[in-house]
């Protein structure tokens, strides 16, 4: 338990470190989601041009 | 290869093998890093943003470098593939500069006191950073998609001066910034124990650059080629996801 709060606090420096890693995370996660969408619209309008 | 239907099938059986790996590597080096590594005797653990950073950094100009090679390519040859590679590379090198900027920005605050100087290396890494939204940007304005492929061929192959600007700016100059991390010609001026998850993390932020540009390239292919006979076929061929 004391082991995850000191990774967590980090003497007080765990925010900048936390902050970082949560913006990655954010960035590369909607890098991997913004393609996905658009294969998906083109899928979508695909298969709806078909089915007119 | 320089076929995009041959390229797509490619990059589609690339895709779910690089995600997967490129998450365990990563996985791998920031545990260490950021749970396992010890404290840095001046800085403590605020260092420990280096697992982040420092990746970050060589892949924004190392997609940089690859951006003005394919430039190159599509200038000189007119390779569609090459014009769809800069298309989709020009986003993560923005996204992973702005992932430097910021980390650094952060690291900046409780070492130098400062979030932000106009030191050198961090002007420079904001000037490429520049460069990246400026071929964005002309991508968006130009609807002939030849013409944006050649205009940010141009764009990137010019810029490309920036690179060494940037690796060489804490030599040349006086700066705030810390001199490299990584060298060829030098031993590491860092322990193993934080030296080696700092390199199983730079390998793994490689491995999810491939796995993203994969997953890009895709979307751009199929928007580019989607009234074409093989897109059409491929699209009748798969249910919406």
């Amino acid at each position: 338990m004391e082991f995850i709060q000191n990774i967590l606090i980090m003497d007080g420096q765990g925010k900048f470190v936390w902050f970082v890693l949560l913006v990655f995370l954010i960035v590369i996660f909607l890098n991997y989601y913004l393609p996905y969408r658009t294969i998906r619209k083109i899928q979508k309008e695909n298969s709806q041009s078909r089915e007119e | 290869m320089g076929s995009p239907p041959f390229f797509f099938e490619w990059a589609s059986k690339l895709l779910p093998w690089f995600s997967p790996i490129s998450f365990l590597i990563l996985m791998i080096g920031l545990v260490w890093g950021i749970g396992f590594a010890p404290s840095d005797y001046k800085q403590g653990d605020v260092y420990r943003i280096i697992f982040v950073h420092v990746p970050s950094a060589i892949l924004g100009q190392s997609i940089y470098l690859m951006m003005a090679i394919f430039g190159s390519i599509c200038l000189i040859w007119r390779a569609k593939l090459a014009g769809m590679f800069l298309r989709s590379a020009a986003p993560l090198g923005a996204s992973f500069t702005l992932i430097a900027l910021i980390s650094g920005a952060v690291w900046g605050k409780p070492t130098w006191g400062t979030w932000w100087v106009w030191d050198a290396r961090l002007t420079s890494t904001l000037i490429l950073f520049f460069l990246y939204v400026g071929i964005i940007g002309l991508y968006s304005s130009i609807d002939n998609k030849q013409r944006g492929d050649r205009a940010a061929s141009l764009i990137s192959v010019v810029g490309i001066t920036i690179v060494p600007i940037i690796k060489k700016s804490v030599d040349w100059w006086q700066t705030l910034h810390q001199s490299s991390t990584f060298s060829l010609t030098s031993s590491p001026s860092m322990t193993a124990d934080m030296y080696l998850p700092l390199l199983i993390c730079v390998i793994g932020f490689y491995f999810i650059f491939v796995a993203l540009l994969c997953n890009r390239l895709r979307a751009e292919i199929l928007t580019r080629e989607r009234n074409t006979g093989w897109v059409r076929e491929y699209l009748n061929n798969k249910v919406p996801m």
